[in-house]
């Protein structure tokens, strides 16, 4: 009522706030800052045209419920990863129906990922794995550093992994790096998933 | 307590009848190749030594009266022999003086490797409408050092395993490829506490390590294959439609 914005002072903040917010989408988009993805309570979906890796390691489902919620995960740790065509995408109910949110990235030049840990509860895709080994306690998996899970529990490992269509479910996907080269990022209304 | 080489009388004696029981009838004939079936059975399902060796030897009693006095004795006394040599045996309980025959005999003993890697504390049941096989062996009975302990368990190391319709389930995650064959090449090697199946898509077999197979061979094909897994490795695996899903 009596006050008054003083634009100058707003500018002050406002202009290196906005620099920065668009450094951080830059450097992101340009794979320089790590990325972590996860959605309270909700799955999601990721997909890929191709996905070579080295070191891949994943152990039986451990509860990934938080909140009275459960749901059980397979961690999927993959070392490094270059992605091609990667895709992210939630459907958020709202009020006024069904909102895609959705990433792409990775249709020009691959996307890159180090130490990528998919808490998947599907994962599908044309797969081709070197030196598998099936049924190895989860505790003395090794192929992707600090990728264990409890002892006792059912582990599968892979020197390298090479999966075309990927198609995975999951529920919290982080990364150590994640170079999203060529990010964009959708939000519309409806569904329109990645698959 | 037998050696495998031994019972091989058992699929040798209707050979002698048919090739020697000439135009004896019908009967002859059936006789004949039930025999031979009886041999074949005592190879591949040890546990039904008894059964199979008492109708050996009926059969072999009867070979006396239809087929030239039991393919002129000889078939028959096989016959009888081969039954009870396999109504007698028992797996496993085997004496020092027959093993150390047994060695030498076969010169090279057969290397028990168990795997490098500790498993997890409980198995993965697989099944699968057929499994092929080449360049198997059979690699003896090994203790595989699991999370919960040791386990004996059946090893089994292959050139290449093709699966079709593959289906794994392992305590908390499950993994199928539904259309195509999965592909597993380059030194596979399995280690399972119970495989069964159809071998060659007829002869119902189940190995343990309690039954271990007698004689496997080199490549070999399984229908409706079942199997206890507490270890699987190869050097490339190919799953052209992989879903998992954790449960």
């Amino acid at each position: 009522m009596t006050g008054r914005t003083r634009w100058r002072r707003f500018a002050a903040l406002m202009a290196p706030a906005t620099l920065a917010a668009g450094a951080l989408i830059a450097f992101t988009a340009e794979g320089v800052l790590a990325a972590s993805f996860a959605v309270s309570g909700q799955n999601f979906k990721v997909s890929a045209e191709t996905l070579e890796a080295d070191g891949f390691a994943q152990f039986g489902a451990v509860d990934a419920g938080a909140g009275g919620e459960h749901h059980p995960v397979a961690p999927a740790g993959i070392r490094s990863a270059t992605l091609t065509k990667l895709c992210q995408s939630v459907l958020v109910p709202t009020p006024f129906g069904d909102m895609t949110l959705r990433i792409t990235a990775g249709s020009s030049k691959p996307v890159t990922a180090t130490n990528l840990v998919l808490d998947a509860d599907q994962l599908g895709g044309d797969a081709t794995f070197t030196d598998i080994e099936l049924g190895r306690d989860a505790s003395t998996l090794d192929q992707v550093p600090g990728h264990t899970g409890p002892r006792g529990r059912f582990g599968q490992q892979a020197a390298k992994v090479s999966l075309t269509n990927l198609e995975v479910r999951a529920w919290k996907t982080t990364a150590g790096t994640f170079n999203l080269t060529g990010m964009k990022m959708v939000a519309k209304f409806g569904r329109d998933e990645c698959f | 307590m037998l050696s495998g080489v031994e019972i091989l009388w058992a699929p040798l004696a209707p050979l002698d009848v048919v090739l020697v029981q000439g135009l004896a009838g019908v009967a002859s004939l059936v006789i004949a190749a039930l025999l031979v079936a009886m041999g074949v059975l005592s190879w591949c399902q040890p546990h039904l030594r008894s059964v199979l060796g008492v109708v050996t030897v009926v059969l072999s009693l009867a070979s006396f009266l239809t087929s030239n006095l039991g393919g002129f004795l000889v078939g028959m006394v096989l016959g009888l022999v081969g039954g009870s040599l396999v109504f007698g045996w028992t797996p496993r309980v085997v004496s020092a003086a027959v093993l150390v025959l047994l060695a030498a005999a076969v010169a090279v003993p057969p290397v028990c490797a168990a795997p490098a890697v500790a498993t997890a504390a409980g198995p993965v049941a697989f099944s699968a409408a057929s499994m092929a096989m080449t360049g198997l062996a059979y690699g003896g009975v090994v203790e595989v050092p699991t999370a919960s302990g040791p386990v004996r368990a059946l090893r089994f190391t292959m050139d290449t395993l093709t699966i079709d319709r593959t289906r794994l389930v392992a305590p908390g995650l499950s993994l199928r490829n539904p259309r195509g064959a999965a592909t597993l090449t380059g030194g596979v090697e399995l280690y399972t506490t119970s495989i069964s199946g159809l071998l060659f898509g007829a002869i119902p077999v189940l190995f343990t390590p309690r039954l271990p197979p007698p004689f496997i061979p080199p490549s070999a094909r399984f229908t409706l294959a079942r199997a206890t897994i507490w270890f699987l490795r190869a050097d490339h695996a190919h799953l052209p439609t992989l879903r998992e899903a954790a449960t």
